[in-house]
């Protein structure tokens, strides 16, 4: 029952329009489907002889002010996630960030390689599959910063449909683990909504 | 056969409605029509390249959603111009709302369309009614979110201008009673903007003017198409 992350929604710009109600029991399958997302993302680590070497926190780059530089987006991203692994004192700019690239996911769906000083895009190509964990990840910092932001909560849930869609696709052991994170970080923000709005299934 | 002449209809000469045929078009003219209250003129729009909205006329007791806009229309002797266009924003149905004499169009029209600078060029007023409290829910599906965060749908009438829910506000009105909340999409949003639209327009008649006030647009969220798990969640969501 829930087709979110078996389709490329990056090729339908309407892809999450008018989507049909199916009852309680869709919610018990999206939590299905992310459990198994994460149990492939387990054997795929266990299996991690083939996979490519995880880069780690020395990588960071001290990250740009909006509107200052072109940026490149892998790079920008990446750097927003490990200044909360850093626990450094970028987080104000890493928000900035956050947002712009939150919104340019949910309007165009797809982000793109490079944009310029205006956020314009510089570079017409789409960004790399790592780029949206980066994404998924950022969300999750900022939900938990904002009493759970629906706004981000919303972005998390599409940013990891895509990127399980995706998941064969993801070969870095480091990428792997950010999206296990994101992904177990989502379901522990939906749950606690669900318990909050009281939403369970009527003969319960 | 000639049509019998409705008593107490009021002809609105300075409204014109801009619609497609859809639920809310459909609200719009139907609780207008319940208070006599009837557009001087119509411009239906026929547009191929727009969202696909559902196909299902959902029967219900608040508003007439079975019969097609323009039968309605065509019943009720209200003069329309019809344009097959693929875009909301095609230079033809701009240019027809620039030769309109009315200067109040009430917009109901695709789902997801935006009016481009160019409709705006004329000074005429785009009345339309957004699905969310202004300016707390900007953007797309905002209902849903106020009903997680809110338990309850506000809909703020406004005029519309080059930036998305930024026009000023007209004046608003919070719904509680959702008896069946998985008939939002097709049955109870477009008639709480319905219900609010008519409340402008008869304030309008009644004050000759629509008073509406700026509003504070460093305030607020701007929301996207709702997620369908959280769209779930705000159905399923008992408080």
């Amino acid at each position: 029952m829930y087709k979110y992350s078996e389709f490329d929604s990056r090729e339908d710009k309407s892809f999450y329009m008018y989507s049909e109600f199916k009852g309680f029991e869709f919610i018990e399958d999206y939590k299905q489907s992310r459990l198994n997302a994460i149990e492939l993302i387990n054997t795929k680590i266990d299996s991690s002889n083939s996979l490519s070497e995880s880069t780690n926190t020395d990588n960071y780059t001290k990250l740009t002010t909006a509107g200052e530089n072109e940026i490149d987006t892998l790079s920008t991203l990446k750097s927003c996630v490990l200044s909360f692994y850093t626990n450094n004192l970028q987080r104000e700019i890493a928000c900035d960030w956050c947002d712009i690239f939150t919104k340019k996911f949910e309007i165009a769906r797809k982000l793109k390689t490079k944009y310029d000083k205006n956020l314009k895009p510089s570079d017409k190509n789409e960004t790399l599959i790592e780029s949206y964990v980066y994404l998924a990840l950022l969300t999750c910092y900022f939900i938990e910063a904002k009493d759970l932001n629906l706004r981000y909560l919303n972005a998390l849930l599409k940013a990891n449909d895509l990127n399980i869609y995706n998941i064969n696709h993801i070969q870095n052991l480091e990428i792997l683990n950010f999206l296990k994170e994101s992904i177990e970080k989502e379901l522990y923000h939906i749950e606690k909504l669900i318990k909050k709005k009281s939403c369970y299934a009527k003969n319960n | 056969m000639p049509k019998t002449i409705e008593k107490n209809r009021k002809t609105l000469n300075n409204v014109c409605l801009l619609a497609s045929d859809n639920a809310r078009a459909r609200a719009y003219l139907d609780l207008l029509i319940k208070e006599g209250l009837y557009p001087s003129l119509a411009i239906y729009l026929i547009t191929s390249n727009v969202v696909k909205t559902p196909t299902v006329l959902q029967e219900n007791d608040l508003f007439d959603n079975t019969t097609p806009i323009t039968e309605t229309l065509n019943k009720h002797d209200i003069p329309t111009i019809t344009i097959e266009t693929e875009s909301l924003n095609n230079e033809e149905v701009i240019k027809e709302i620039h030769k309109l004499k009315q200067d109040i169009i009430i917009f109901a029209g695709p789902a997801g369309g935006l009016l481009t600078e160019g409709f705006f060029a004329k000074g005429k007023k785009f009345l339309h009614a957004h699905p969310g409290k202004l300016p707390e829910y900007r953007g797309s599906t905002p209902m849903y979110y106020s009903l997680i965060n809110e338990n309850n749908i506000t809909v703020t009438a406004l005029f519309l201008n080059e930036k998305i829910d930024e026009g000023e506000i007209i004046q608003s009105k919070t719904f509680t009673e959702i008896n069946d909340k998985t008939l939002i999409d097709t049955v109870y949003d477009p008639y709480f903007r319905a219900t609010v639209i008519t409340d402008v327009i008869k304030n309008y008649t009644k004050n000759g003017s629509i008073k509406a006030v700026p509003q504070e647009t460093d305030k607020g969220e701007t929301y996207c198409i709702i997620h369908p798990l959280l769209k779930h969640i705000a159905i399923l969501g008992n408080n």
